[in-house]
């Protein structure tokens, strides 16, 4: 009997009549669709598929060793969890030690002589060597500053003759002089003097061409003295042809606005345009 | 005195040749039909069929009480059937036309009748998805009220009246083909 056929299987408020047309109508419907048919290998693919389930749970029923293998399985993958589960919750750790450091008693240093190492001097100069150094550089550099500043303005034109007449001009010195600048005549390697306290600017001029054409940095003391004396006491002329040894001397800012002893309106120039200045001049 | 189908299927579940054929025999057009029913190409249908016995092995039976065996099986069958279409829905294939190719006509039907079986096959297929398979739950695959209510989840009641409204659809949608009108 189908549930259908049950007269409670219908609302109550349905009538008679519907119920059964719709009653004859479920009828028609199972009939109009019947079960479908398998396919002629449907039991034997699923035979295939289901005989390995089949074969696993005969043998796991079957085979005690099977089981405990299962069974041991099974705990060693819960032991790990557990196992730290309970470390976790249960055993407590244990308490922290305190650190601390124990410094060990400062031993005393103990210098002793040891006369098996050599000792070695240091490379550094002492400061009155270095004091002694920095003050023949300083000359030096102003020597090369005159030197410098001489060739740059009257270089000796290449197979030029020299004018003689200028010469015929010029001071004894100063004709020395510019016969030693133009290479007319061969420095002496002595001076003729050894007494500077006489001596006239434009001798003292002669000297200081023949040093710069020696190439030579150093002078008598007397000689500096002679200039000193002749620039603190010397007129206009006298300075003009002291100008390149108190540049040696002090520098060349107290020859400002002193003309170059050269003869001719030509070739003057003024000692406040040179503007080279060497690394170490700084005045004494 | 035949066996409970819950022994049956216990039978099966340990290997057993005889409950395997009886559950082949008893189970597999119905299952497959319903597959079919539902909209399924008849290989997929047998292969759906086959996966419902498989899966039957794995679970545990709760169907001890006698006639609830084919409840227990199309609940599989329709939780199979709902996994299959959410996994086929972007592809619009041919199980979406309602084609139902593995439907049969029985070997006695008349022209007429296969004609009006046909006409009866077409409206099932156009009825709302809720109607047809209320239809197909308590109907076609004969099951007590009950065990359709506990397959949809819903109340006995509930299931009363969704046949009750779902044959009236049927119904009218024969009348507006002209097939009363044939009768």
């Amino acid at each position: 009997m189908s549930e259908l056929d049950r007269a409670d299987a219908w609302p109550q408020d349905a009538s008679p009549v519907e119920i059964e047309r719709l009653r004859a109508l479920a009828r028609e419907l199972a009939e109009a669709c019947p079960d479908a048919q398998m396919s002629a290998g449907f039991a034997a693919r699923l035979r295939e598929r289901v005989a390995p389930r089949w074969h696993w749970r005969d043998a796991f029923r079957r085979e005690p060793l099977l089981r405990l293998a299962a069974g041991l399985l099974v705990a060693c993958a819960l032991a790990v969890p557990v196992s730290a589960a309970v470390y976790l919750l249960l055993v407590r750790p244990a308490r922290q030690p305190a650190l601390s450091v124990d410094f060990a008693p400062a031993v005393p240093l103990r210098r002793e002589p040891r006369p098996d190492v050599e000792t070695v001097p240091p490379l550094r100069p002492d400061l009155e060597d270095l004091q002694a150094l920095a003050v023949a550089t300083e000359r030096d550099n102003r020597f090369a500053l005159s030197s410098y500043d001489w060739r740059r303005r009257f270089p000796r034109p290449p197979g030029q003759p020299p004018d003689r007449r200028a010469l015929a001009s010029l001071p004894a010195g100063a004709a020395v002089g510019l016969e030693l600048r133009l290479g007319m005549r061969r420095p002496a390697p002595q001076s003729d003097r050894a007494d500077w306290s006489d001596a006239a600017a434009p001798e003292l001029w002669a000297e200081l061409e023949r040093r710069l054409a020696l190439d030579r940095s150093d002078w008598p003391a007397g000689l500096e003295a002679r200039v000193r004396a002749l620039w603190a006491v010397g007129d206009q002329e006298s300075r003009n042809w002291l100008a390149p040894w108190m540049v040696i001397l002090e520098g060349p800012q107290v020859t400002h606005g002193y003309a170059l002893p050269e003869p001719g309106a030509d070739l003057r120039v003024f000692w406040e345009s040179v503007r080279w200045t060497p690394p170490l001049h700084s005045g004494r | 005195m035949s066996r409970p189908h819950g022994d049956k299927l216990a039978r099966f579940r340990e290997g057993d040749a005889e409950a395997f054929a009886q559950l082949v025999a008893e189970m597999g057009p119905r299952l497959k039909g319903y597959f079919l029913r539902q909209g399924a190409q008849p290989a997929t249908a047998e292969d759906l069929t086959q996966n419902v016995f498989l899966r039957t092995l794995q679970g545990k039976s709760r169907y001890h009480e006698e006639g609830r065996l084919e409840a227990y099986f199309l609940r599989i069958a329709r939780n199979l059937w709902i996994d299959h279409r959410r996994r086929r829905r972007p592809v619009v294939g041919d199980e979406d036309l309602g084609v139902v190719e593995g439907m049969q006509a029985g070997p006695v039907e008349t022209a007429a009748v296969r004609d009006r079986a046909e006409r009866l096959r077409a409206a099932l297929r156009e009825l709302d998805p809720d109607s047809h398979e209320i239809l197909e739950l308590a109907v076609l695959q004969r099951l007590a009220y009950r065990d359709v209510a506990a397959i949809l989840e819903i109340p006995v009641g509930t299931v009363k009246s969704r046949v009750f409204y779902a044959l009236r659809r049927l119904r009218q949608r024969l009348d507006g083909s002209g097939m009363e009108e044939e009768e």
